[in-house]
């Protein structure tokens, strides 16, 4: 491609990007389950409120994470309705907003992969209520189904790998970014065993790259998701991170690590802050490639009641920030 | 048959998955092109899948009330009682098969369907689970106990849970009546006399509830003062 095309994509793919960070950086993502600890918890004097170990986690590392992502998810069975969910948001951003001023939401309703009908009005309409009120700078959400029918699932599948599927994940994902008011990051799926399976004949990362080349939006790489898909399709060794140039890089701002496992010959996506060298290698491959990216996300650390990492998570974190200060002095 | 009407069968109906499993295409009335793309899907997987998707919607926990396990602890204990040689994953593959598992609903898509709650009090009504007041007992509790933390659902109540003006109530009539009540952010219990829960659930005018049991203005009066303290008469 001549160069000046090559810097005009560039620049239109921006247009869609998130402004900040402005330089790569590491940040830090965190489920706040509704009712758990960590998480977001009910007090008899309070109200809806976050647990103190998420406080004591973001204080004790503010000078290492430059941004901050939560996971929404429902509350309860109620409408929804974006005041319901302000108490516990504003406790968190009164008492660490000052330190994490970089946020973002990770949405878990949008169901991107549906092929049924499904309304998303009253879902956007609390989402953008949050973007306004604590200025949140993206929203980022998997590529997949969160729910099938109205029946919860109990870890996203894959989108319909079928030219119906992509259909309509274009077209998902095209209203949702048109009604956001902040950028729509659209996430690779995971295929972590257990729900490691997938209809149709298209290959993934084609059909994530014609996905949000069409629908003209950023996309997160989560390493994991992506390791787990080429697993399950048998790929080992080196193959792992093979047929990175079949993904948008161009379009990636965003690249989360949540703790993975392989253990007899299956891979698990399993949040629990342990980060496998293929994970760190293939980050360190993806920050070569992708020029707009610009937040590396270590997702879902774990973390005892005053916000101390385990011992295996600590470990994992220093590599990580080891290979961030690599990448980043290039 | 669209593909992600195959796929919730797939995950939430045993005998439709069985046929999947075992090969029998014929069973499952899939197009050409249906096939093909169902063709890739690991059936282990696929199997491990629905497992985690079934029992979840036993196990999964709610606010205000815990997992169905915990709501309908008596009702699904009798279901093990009478079925020694069945495990619990049998019985969420009855409920998630069953007709009033379509009515369920989660969030963004809930407004008009069940609760899980009614759900599987439904469903354990058909299939004669335990014994009737134990599982509207549970179910009454279960609901209201959520309708604590959740005072404007999206899903449909069942009659016995009436709406008070600071909340909902039921009126269990198992021998005495008791009232079970959600209202201003609290859950009550306790029994209460025959003549204050036909105040509550007759519609009849109060006066000619009070004849009824021969009860005099002045007791009716404080009845009714009593009631609206509690938030559950206008």
């Amino acid at each position: 491609m001549p160069a000046g095309q090559y810097r005009q994509n560039l620049l239109t793919v921006a247009a869609h990007l998130p402004r900040r960070p402005e330089v790569l950086g590491l940040g830090v993502g965190l489920d706040l389950r509704w009712g758990r600890d960590p998480g977001m918890l009910y007090d008899e004097t309070h109200g809806d409120v976050v647990s103190h170990s998420v406080v004591r986690f973001l204080e004790r590392h503010v000078g290492e994470f430059g941004h901050l992502f939560v996971s929404w998810q429902p509350k309860d069975g109620g409408k929804l309705d974006a005041r319901q969910y302000f108490p516990a948001y504003d406790d968190l951003f009164a008492r660490v907003g000052h330190l994490y001023t970089i946020r973002a939401l990770h949405q878990t309703a949008l169901n991107l992969g549906a092929l049924e009908r499904y309304d998303r009005r009253e879902i956007l309409q609390l989402t953008n209520a949050l973007i306004r009120r604590y200025d949140l700078g993206w929203v980022n959400e998997d590529l997949g189904l969160w729910s099938i029918h109205g029946k919860p699932l109990p870890y996203p599948l894959a989108p319909y790998l079928t030219d119906d599927g992509l259909d309509a994940a274009i077209r998902n994902v095209r209203e949702v970014r048109l009604a956001l008011d902040a950028p729509l990051l659209v996430e690779f799926p995971g295929f972590s065993d257990g729900v490691a399976f997938f209809i149709g004949k298209l290959h993934a990362y084609d059909f994530f790259r014609v996905v949000a080349e069409e629908s003209e939006v950023g996309v997160t790489l989560d390493t994991g998701h992506l390791l787990s898909y080429q697993w399950l399709v048998g790929k080992r060794g080196a193959d792992l991170w093979g047929e990175l140039e079949r993904l948008p890089l161009d379009r990636c701002f965003e690249i989360h690590l949540s703790g993975c496992e392989i253990r007899n010959d299956r891979f698990f996506d399993l949040h629990h802050g342990v980060l496998l060298d293929a994970q760190l290698e293939l980050l360190d491959r993806l920050v070569g490639s992708c020029p707009n990216v610009r937040a590396i996300t270590y997702e879902d650390p774990v973390f005892d009641g005053e916000g101390q990492l385990t011992d295996a998570a600590a470990a994992s974190f220093a590599a990580l920030r080891l290979k961030m200060a690599g990448v980043m002095s290039r | 048959m669209s593909l992600d009407g195959v796929l919730y069968r797939l995950l939430f109906q045993r005998s439709y998955r069985d046929a999947f499993l075992r090969g029998d295409i014929e069973a499952l009335g899939l197009s050409p092109s249906d096939v093909s793309a169902f063709s890739t899907v690991d059936r282990g997987e696929l199997a491990r899948a629905a497992r985690l998707a079934c029992d979840g919607i036993l196990r999964r926990s709610h606010r205000g009330t815990g997992s169905l396990l915990d709501a309908f602890a008596q009702t699904i204990g009798a279901w093990r009682h009478a079925h020694p040689n069945h495990s619990l994953e049998d019985l969420a593959d009855e409920l998630t098969q069953s007709l009033h598992f379509e009515r369920y609903r989660v969030q963004p898509c809930g407004s008009g369907g069940l609760s899980l709650q009614e759900v599987f009090f439904r469903f354990a009504e058909d299939a004669e689970i335990g014994d009737a007041p134990t599982r509207k007992a549970e179910c009454a509790r279960a609901l209201l106990k959520t309708l604590v933390v959740t005072p404007a659902p999206t899903f449909a109540l069942p009659p016995f849970i009436f709406r008070a003006p600071k909340g909902h109530f039921a009126i269990l009539e198992e021998g005495e009546p008791t009232l079970m009540a959600a209202v201003e952010g609290r859950f009550v219990t306790g029994p209460i006399t025959r003549f204050l829960a036909e105040l509550l659930i007759s519609g009849e005018s109060p006066s000619h509830v009070a004849e009824r049991f021969g009860v005099d203005a002045a007791v009716l009066d404080a009845s009714c003062d009593e009631l609206r303290r509690l938030g559950l008469f206008a």
